[in-house]
């Protein structure tokens, strides 16, 4: 197990060196500068602001200054807004995106697994049928389009929640909802999908002819087995929860981190784009990894030797 | 349960419709907030907080709110009002301006506003090392400014005259390219400016130019050399009340200028604190900041809101009657309309309802449209053929119905427009000729050698990617194929892939729109001199350079216009620009809001606004 993890941990940090390698240089390939402007930037301002960032040096100087400030933890100047640095803005936006994410993830669970398990309790009832064409609605309409109509429903019809913005609980209940729901569809089919399998297999039967009740039989044996999909598809949905989305931020206007992604590569930001791609690239491998050791709990075929 | 949830649905639903709206108004008619408070969008996290690096209508906008300037704008008249200098005068034939500070006019910390602070703020701008990008607009304007902000080589302490030509020949000699050679006024000393094209490259053409003067001293051991410092700029304090700068020449709109949020005076003692530890970036947060306007940063939240309250040591305090401002950054439009409809903002600018609303929003008695001093064109690179032969260019001019674009493209309320500067700038009218010929378009096509467009290349349409460009394009290639028989290439391209591309003229014809600095003609007419960095055509006319020089050295106002507008009028005929049409600003603003005046740059002083809770008996 020891060696399990320790193996992967190093292929982790490789896989992060590769990332933050070829993001940095793909950013610096792309044309036009972070100064351009409609108005032209005299040569001398020119000549000023590009020192500031360091961006006057020749490209293999900026790389390396680059990895050396991120191995003491420093992600540099963010260039659309001077007065900040990325790690204060990521400091500033990520928990605001990590609640909306931690409700939407709630969310997704709560209504995911007990459609799912319902379904696949009932299945091919009347219970099963109307779950699955709920759930295959919600991940046809994108949050582009859900967002929206709660907010018309919800907020400018019944006026119970803030069109958006932050401050408060309930500012965070519509973009929760609009995000997890998505989610949340997906859970209930993989949990549908692989509770079926499961009852269907040997030792359930066998549970079946001890004379368990059905409750215990699904939620004490069936389960375990039956959520494996589930967590192979946490890793990475779990990875983009938590960094936000760019839609649903935008909708809402919350001041968390997805929009960034989109925002700081129109921007030529390079330093916050830079930022937001390894803090999401940290969350995906460490999930991925966690999702890995799970594994080990939950599926007893399965094991790290 | 059900019925309850029902039950409050209808009730919620009831009582909103009852109190706090009306089918007249788009949006909740009763202020959510106190009757001294207001709530506005900025749209924007503003990129700069400092005025001096001001940039963007985001910033600009705060910025100018709350530091002042040395005069203001009267939102009535639109002339120029004594604010933190209470009187001035102008001698010299129009080229130097004596400021007189106002007596008793306190820092936001209780210190007094003084000349010195001017001098420091806009010797600030100038420095090549702030790094603003409105640079230019002071150092273009003020005596030596242009060799300090470039960081031109300062010879002084000639014991013989010497011409520039021989100045020039020698550095030329050695390698050293010149773009001008610039007495200073007043003396025998010399400012020569070098041409580069990098940053980097123009570092190093310095030092060499450096190391050489000063080792071979060409003109004698007496004359040194050295980088331009700012004690040379002519805008200086005379004492702590007297406030002095000398212009380029008798430039009328120079108090317009001095009324732009980069020019306000700033607190020398606090900045100089901050930059001595380190920190000058941190001197305008709620905590550090210090202001001379009647509004004073409170608190913020990234990318959320700013708090603005009143501030009790603006010499004028009592004139305003807000005394807490909300600024909003809701970037999304949709979002931003959302928020005013239901009472989350009483006011939203310009850029806040989304283009696929208008209509729906039109009929509301709180829907306004006002216009702006803006031109939407398009450009033509004349460097390449067929664009290089003016009748191909005036012939695609002419066939395009600017009004069909205005009425069903975007029908916001723009005005349809031919000239390079829109209407009404201090009383300029812009040079008006036909818009729309299609029979004399095809007739110059043919004589340039096109008859019905055979022959003619296809040629690209680069645009920035967003909709009404678009939708403006696709009207204007159905418009050409039409009246002229060519069909060109509409591509889309990211902003600053295509600002990169117009500046290297990696373009045929490209979309531009432009937005006057201050309300004078020349903020738009400057764009096609040929040495401005602005002129993205390719363009160079020696006549049109002269008028502009010429207008500048012009005291008369009257004589000054006729010279701008010859100048127009050759840019037109000329058909370097294709102008589509002035800009209009779209807003919505709730009916209790007060004190608020349509202005053609879309500025708008929280100083005079109030809350009127009876407007409904008002009216």
């Amino acid at each position: 197990m020891l060696a399990f993890i320790l193996r992967r941990f190093v292929g982790m940090v490789v896989t992060m060196f590769v990332i933050v390698t070829f993001s940095f240089f793909m950013m610096k390939v792309a044309k036009g500068s972070p100064f351009s402007q409609e108005r032209d930037v005299p040569i001398e301002v020119l000549q000023a602001l590009e020192a500031k960032y360091g961006l006057n040096k020749p490209l293999k100087n900026q790389y390396m200054d680059y990895i050396g400030n991120l191995l003491r933890g420093d992600l540099g100047l963010s260039i659309k807004y001077p007065s900040r640095t990325v790690n204060e803005i990521i400091a500033i936006s990520l928990p605001k995106t990590m609640m909306i994410g931690g409700l939407a993830l709630a969310w997704a669970l709560l209504i995911g697994l007990t459609a799912g398990l319902i379904a696949a309790a009932k299945q091919n009832s009347w219970w099963d049928y109307s779950l699955m064409s709920v759930s295959m609605l919600g991940i046809s309409i994108p949050p582009l389009v859900s967002g929206p109509i709660l907010i018309l429903i919800f907020a400018l019809w019944l006026f119970w929640f803030p069109t958006g913005g932050w401050g408060s609980f309930s500012h965070m209940v519509l973009p929760s909802i609009t995000l997890g729901s998505v989610y949340g569809a997906y859970i209930a089919r993989l949990t549908r999908g692989g509770m079926l399998e499961v009852i269907q297999s040997n030792y359930i039967r066998t549970a079946r002819a001890k004379g368990l009740g059905e409750k215990t039989i699904i939620i004490k044996h069936a389960l375990k087995g039956g959520i494996l999909p589930v967590v192979t598809f946490l890793g990475p949905a779990v990875a983009n929860i938590m960094v936000g989305s760019v839609v649903v931020e935008k909708i809402f206007n919350t001041p968390g981190m997805g929009p960034y992604f989109v925002d700081a590569a129109y921007n030529r930001d390079y330093f916050l784009l830079m930022g937001v791609v390894i803090v999401y690239s940290l969350f995906l491998l460490l999930l991925n990894f966690f999702v890995d050791i799970l594994y080990g709990f939950l599926d007893p075929r399965i094991r790290y030797e | 349960m059900k019925r309850i949830i029902v039950a409050a649905l209808l009730s919620l639903s009831f009582v909103s419709c009852t109190k706090d709206s009306d089918p007249n108004y788009y949006g909740t008619i009763k202020p959510k907030h106190s009757f001294d408070e207001i709530w506005i969008n900025n749209r924007e996290e503003p990129q700069y907080m400092d005025p001096t690096l001001a940039y963007g209508v985001p910033d600009g906008n705060l910025a100018w709110n709350t530091f002042y300037r040395l005069v203001s704008i009267d939102p009535l008249t639109g002339k120029p009002v004594p604010e933190l200098a209470d009187k001035w005068s102008v001698t010299d034939n129009g080229k130097t301006y004596t400021f007189h500070m106002r007596k008793g006019a306190l820092w936001s910390d209780g210190q007094p506003i003084t000349a010195g602070d001017v001098e420091y703020a806009w010797k600030r701008l100038m420095d090549p090392a702030t790094g603003s990008q409105y640079q230019s607009l002071a150092s273009n304007v003020i005596e030596n400014g242009d060799a300090f902000a470039q960081r031109a080589i300062h010879l002084s302490g000639f014991e013989k005259s010497t011409s520039s030509s021989e100045i020039q020949s020698f550095l030329v000699k050695h390698e050293i390219p010149v773009t001008k050679i610039q007495a200073r006024p007043g003396t025998n000393e010399v400012f020569v400016f070098l041409k580069s094209a990098s940053p980097e490259e123009s570092q190093a053409m310095r030092e060499k130019a450096l190391g050489l003067l000063t080792q071979e001293h060409p003109w004698g051991e007496g004359v040194t050399a050295k980088i331009t410092t700012s004690d040379v700029v002519e805008a200086k304090a005379i004492d702590d009340e007297t406030f002095q700068v000398k212009l380029i020449g008798p430039l009328p709109y120079f108090i317009l200028l001095a009324e732009f949020a980069n020019f306000a005076p700033l607190p020398k003692h606090v900045i100089e604190k901050f930059k001595a530890e380190g920190k000058e970036d941190q001197w305008t947060k709620p905590e550090n900041v210090v202001v001379s306007g009647p509004f004073k940063l409170k608190e913020e939240q990234f990318k959320q809101y700013k708090i603005y309250e009143k501030n009790p040591n603006y010499w004028n305090a009592d004139s305003v009657r807000l005394k807490r401002v909300k600024v909003l950054m809701i970037e999304s439009e949709t979002a931003s309309l959302n928020s005013y409809k239901v009472g989350e903002t009483d006011w939203i600018g310009p850029h806040n309802i989304p283009s696929e609303q208008i209509n729906n929003v039109k009929g509301f008695k709180d829907y306004h449209n006002d216009p702006y001093a803006g031109v939407y064109y398009y450009i033509f690179n004349t460097k390449v053929k067929p664009l290089d032969n003016p009748k191909v260019r005036q012939a695609l001019s002419l066939a395009v119905d600017r009004q069909k674009i205005t009425d069903f493209v975007l029908s916001g309320g723009q005005i349809p427009h031919i000239g390079i500067v829109p209407d009404g700038l201090g009383g300029y009218q812009s040079y008006k000729t036909e818009m729309f010929n299609p029979a004399k378009a095809k007739q110059l096509l043919a004589d340039a050698g096109y008859p019905d467009g055979k022959g003619f290349p296809k040629l690209k349409f680069m645009y920035d990617t967003k909709e009404t460009h678009r939708l403006i394009i696709q009207a204007v290639q159905e418009m050409w194929k039409q009246n002229l028989g060519i069909d060109i290439e509409p591509s889309n391209v990211e902003w600053k892939v295509f600002l990169d591309r117009q500046k290297a003229m990696d373009f045929q014809i490209a979309r531009k729109g432009w937005i006057g600095d201050f309300l004078d003609p020349f903020t738009f007419l400057e764009m096609l001199i040929s040495t401005s960095g602005s002129n993205r055509t390719g363009w160079v006319s020696p006549e049109y350079d002269r008028l502009m020089e010429a207008s500048n050295m012009e005291s008369n106002p009257e004589k000054r216009f006729e010279l701008l507008g010859q100048a127009e009028k050759i840019a037109v005929d000329d058909a370097i620009f294709m102008p589509i049409y002035v800009y209009t600003k779209t807003y919505m603003l709730k009916p209790y809001v007060k004190g608020f005046h349509p202005d053609y740059q879309d500025h708008h002083p929280w100083q005079h606004m109030w809350i009127d809770l009876d407007w409904k008996k008002a009216k």
